[in-house]
């Protein structure tokens, strides 16, 4: 008996739950009758009732529960109308059910109520439907069709297979169904479909019996699916999500008391509270993390159904499949990524014969990944096909009047580009039946903004076409460093952050060197360029002129590597990125976060923090990486050089890759080695190079700074050529740009690769390694020193 | 009758439509927003969710809300584009006015000030003046 004393509990707890639901949603129907949503659950919730009941054997609860699922079967299909009066006889069979309920609970019996008024009301108001339908000629051709005998005969099969019926969810449908549509399917119910059940008691109200048939042939879901998941609101989530904050705060309170009391008790269950709530938090925030596979799995049916319609071969790669994102966030972009691989189908990758002439192989790939970055989401859709055709781009916004032909000349090629994503580009001439259907990618573009993320293309014209997504994820988990600058938090992603480094600045040449006012560090061998949090973010600078700690985080900028000073570097920690407040715009911060105790930190965008201070260019950062070839194409070169200044203040520059340190040299550390010019320099032997080696006349003039008594140390510039260093010594070191130059002239003499004006000043860019041969024709072959690494 | 929150900012009564107010509370950890325009006070948390917390004092140009301590009064608006509290110095009652009392914003108000204020409220012994709440939303930077 235990084994039904378990289901009979069950089925008390879940119909308590779903009673309570179902008050609401009738007094939600009465105001919005069409909620067809609404109705069907109410529908399912006493249909189950009934099942459980008459499989259990609870007579009046079948009795009363029957006459109601009647009353609503033709609520449901509009042959009834939800009057007051019904409602209330509804309300009120709630109530008797649930009357029922708590002596079945108490008792095990179903108490001793009588429910035959109720049953009366349930019917009389049931009854009124027969009238109705009699002064509408449709449904009276509809009960032409049903004839009472088959129904009765259902009605038999049906009372034999009760406990088929008892695991069986209906998904109710709102669909009207043909006339003869409806006849079919009766008559396969009658043959096949035992999960059935009895509709009407009398089997003389045809309409009712009509619709529930179609209820159960539709999809007969059993609720057994659910046992290792549960479908759970997301505003319920919230909700949680807020009392635990809530927790997290009372928890702090509890803790700042124990710590000024000398009861252990009570010290120890605080602390257990502390574990417990800090587990709890992150229980929470986990619920609403879902994997993009959640999105992606629909693609590779959708991506063969789709190539196949446009005779095309396709294949799918998808990368960084577990890449979680909110489940708001996944619901919104759902449309959008649909309709990006469907355009790259359509649109992008060729048929077979034309790839074939272009020289690729015939199956297409459609690519797709998804990775975080600095509190965003980036999901690309790539595919090799054939790109944007810049000129057709271009024909077709002018034709649709969406640039003027002055404007049109102007034009680079991502405002080109730009131009597919504007209302009104439609390419009506290839309008095929799955997309351009009107349906443009500005609506891709605006479905992505409106969720605070962007969307850019990248096209290789006639070989990809690439448009990433960067989303935003709200209530993301990430990891994170908490730093400190002026006694305020900041996390920082961990993702951005290479490593933390600490020194004391007393450690003599290992700290913060100034090249021309941008300050630097020496990681192991490379150049950091620096920047002061505290300085960015707006408050007067910290900058020591030596003494104390520094503290650098060494952030990834896209491809560029930053320090970040900061007054201390605190923790790393998960946390749950929120969004900005409002009115917080165009700000470094990439959202913000609830720390352990209740505090608000903002979450630093490195990449725009990059940006604004310049160390990381607009032309570095890799979005626009795909764009240098066509940069290059176009004759604009983009580097990162070192300036230097030569004796006759001559500007000259060395390609930053190349350079591995910046060293003073005392002259006399200049040693001679078979007449070459060297120094010892961290247990190799440098050997030393002018810089303007190559013209000899300038060369007497940079041996004069050297010979020059008042002048007690060369600045070198050390750096690796194949794999050998060589210090270069100039005049004086001026800077480091990472910049867009024009290219103005070539190269006029050996040992320089191009010249390029840069602040006004023809500079020309040091070609390292014939510059080398020319100074010393052997340097190469003998190897002299091989570079220790440090790269 | 209107039923308005009255609060203070430096020497100004100002009062919003009640209904406009989801609650009132003295918080007093805020975390403020470097670079933001000078209006942002910073965000909170109220609840798990984070708020911007708007300084009133500033809006109406009459130097920083709240007390040099720290104590200030958070006036929490929720519209369907999220809450947004108003940082003012001392929160009132919540006052029955009457229509006839209204007048246009005096003269003498200057400024920013004069956008932000519809007109006043001739109560006994001083004005209330009625503050315009979607033009203070409205606001960006």
């Amino acid at each position: 008996m235990s084994g039904m004393d378990a289901i009979i509990k069950e089925f008390l707890a879940e119909s308590a739950e779903n009673l309570d639901q179902m008050d609401q949603d009738l007094i939600v129907l009465e105001k919005d009758p069409a909620n067809q949503e609404v109705f069907s659950r109410i529908f399912r919730t006493i249909h189950t009732i009934k099942g459980t009941c008459g499989f259990l054997a609870f007579g009046k609860l079948e009795a009363v529960t029957h006459s109601g699922e009647t009353l609503l079967s033709h609520l449901r299909d509009g042959s009834l109308e939800l009057s007051p009066e019904v409602t209330t006889t509804l309300l009120a069979m709630i109530d008797a059910v649930r009357e029922i309920l708590s002596a079945i609970d108490g008792t095990g019996g179903e108490g001793d109520g009588d429910y035959s008024d109720l049953i009366a009301d349930l019917e009389r108001l049931d009854e009124q439907v027969g009238q109705k339908k009699k002064d509408d000629p449709k449904d009276d051709d509809t009960s032409g069709i049903m004839k009472p005998g088959r129904i009765e005969l259902v009605t038999e099969i049906i009372e034999d297979s009760k406990e088929a019926e008892a695991s069986i969810e209906p998904k109710v449908t709102p669909k009207k169904k043909s006339p003869s549509k409806r006849r079919k399917k009766k008559e396969s119910t009658v043959t096949e479909d035992l999960s059935a059940k009895d509709p009407v008691g009398g089997g003389a109200d045809s309409g009712g019996a009509d619709t529930v048939r179609d209820l159960e042939i539709e999809a007969p879901t059993t609720t057994a699916l659910g046992e290792s998941s549960l479908r759970v609101d997301v505003h319920v989530l919230d909700h949680l999500m807020n009392l635990v904050g809530e927790l997290v705060l009372a928890r702090n309170q509890i803790l700042r008391l124990s710590e000024g009391t000398d009861d252990h008790q009570f010290e120890a269950a605080s602390i257990r509270l502390h574990g417990v709530t800090t587990d709890l938090q992150e229980a929470v925030m986990r619920t609403r993390m879902q994997p993009i596979s959640l999105l992606w799995k629909k693609l590779p049916r959708f991506v063969r159904d789709m190539s196949q319609q446009f005779g095309k071969k396709v294949d799918i790669h998808m990368e960084g499949q577990d890449t979680e994102l909110d489940k708001a966030v996944i619901e919104a972009i759902q449309g959008s990524l649909l309709h990006l691989v469907r355009n790259s189908l359509d649109h992008g990758i060729e048929k077979p014969d034309l790839r074939q002439e272009r020289g690729k192989p015939p199956t297409g790939n459609l690519r797709l990944k998804a990775h975080h970055e600095g509190g965003n989401v980036l999901i690309e859709v790539s595919d090799d096909g054939g790109g944007i055709d810049h000129e057709a781009v271009l024909k077709r916004g002018l034709e649709a009047g969406l640039v003027s032909e002055a404007e049109a000349v102007s034009l680079d090629a991502s405002q080109i580009r730009a131009l597919i994503f504007q209302p009104g580009f439609s390419t009506a001439h290839r309008v095929t039946n799955v997309s351009g259907r009107g349906v443009g990618l500005d609506i891709v573009r605006n479905n992505i903004e409106a969720i605070g993320g962007s969307v850019e293309i990248h096209s290789d014209p006639g070989k990809s076409t690439t448009f990433r997504l960067k989303i935003p994820l709200t209530l993301a988990i990430i990891p994170v460093v908490l730093v400190a600058s002026r006694g305020q938090r900041f996390a920082i992603p961990q993702l951005s952050v290479v490593e933390l480094v600490r020194f004391d600045d007393e450690s003599g040449g290992l700290g913060i060197e100034d090249l021309n006012g941008v300050p630097v560090y020496r990681l192991r061998g490379h150049l950091l360029p620096l920047l002061y949090l505290d300085e960015e973010l707006g408050f007067t600078t910290s900058r020591k002129p030596g003494g104390g700690s520094v503290n650098i985080v060494v952030l990834q900028g896209d491809d560029r590597r930053f320090g970040l000073i900061v007054d201390a570097i605190e923790d790393s920690q998960e946390i749950v990125v929120k969004p900005l407040g409002r009115l917080i715009d165009g700000l470094p911060y990439a959202g913000s976060t609830i720390l352990g105790e209740g505090a608000v930190a903002l979450i630093l965008d490195v990449l725009r923090l990059g940006l604004k201070a310049g160390v990381v260019s607009e032309a570095r950062s890799h979005q626009a990486a795909p764009d240098e070839e066509l940069e290059i194409a176009a004759g604009v070169d983009r580097r990162t050089l070192l300036y230097v200044m030569g004796p006759a203040d001559e500007r000259m520059a060395i390609d930053f890759s190349a350079v591995d340190r910046l060293e003073f040299i005392p002259v006399s550390d200049i040693e001679k080695v078979a007449d070459l010019p060297v120094v010892q320099y961290r247990n190799e032997i440098l050997q030393l190079l002018w810089v303007d080696e190559t013209l000899p006349e300038r060369r007497t003039q940079m041996r004069k700074i050297a010979d020059d008594p008042d002048l007690d140390a060369l600045q070198v510039v050390v750096c690796t050529v194949d794999g050998l260093r060589i210090g270069l010594v100039v005049y004086r070191i001026l800077d480091i740009m990472d910049r867009n130059m024009d290219v103005t002239r070539p190269a006029s003499r050996e040992g320089i690769e191009t010249c390029v004006v840069v602040e006004d000043r023809v500079t020309e860019i040091i070609d390292l390694k014939t510059l080398i041969r020319l100074a010393d024709p052997g340097f190469f072959e003998r190897g002299l020193q091989p570079s220790s690494g440090g790269r | 009758m209107l039923q308005y929150c009255t609060f203070w900012v430096g020497e100004l009564f100002v009062g919003i439509e009640v209904s406009r107010v989801q609650e009132v509370l003295s918080h007093s950890s805020i975390t403020p927003v470097p670079l933001a325009p000078v209006h942002v006070k910073g965000l909170i948390n109220l609840r798990g969710h984070i708020v911007t917390a708007i300084d009133m004092g500033q809006r109406l140009q009459v130097g920083p809300a709240g007390s040099a301590d720290g104590d200030m009064m958070h006036v929490v608006l929720n519209d369907d584009r999220g809450m947004l509290s108003l940082v003012v110095d001392r929160v009132g009652d919540v006052v029955e006015l009457d229509k006839e009392a209204y007048e246009d914003p005096p003269e003498t108000l200057q400024g920013e000030a004069r956008r932000l204020i519809r007109g006043a409220f001739k109560l006994e012994g001083r004005l209330l003046l009625d503050l315009d709440i979607d033009y203070v939303v409205a606001i960006s930077g």
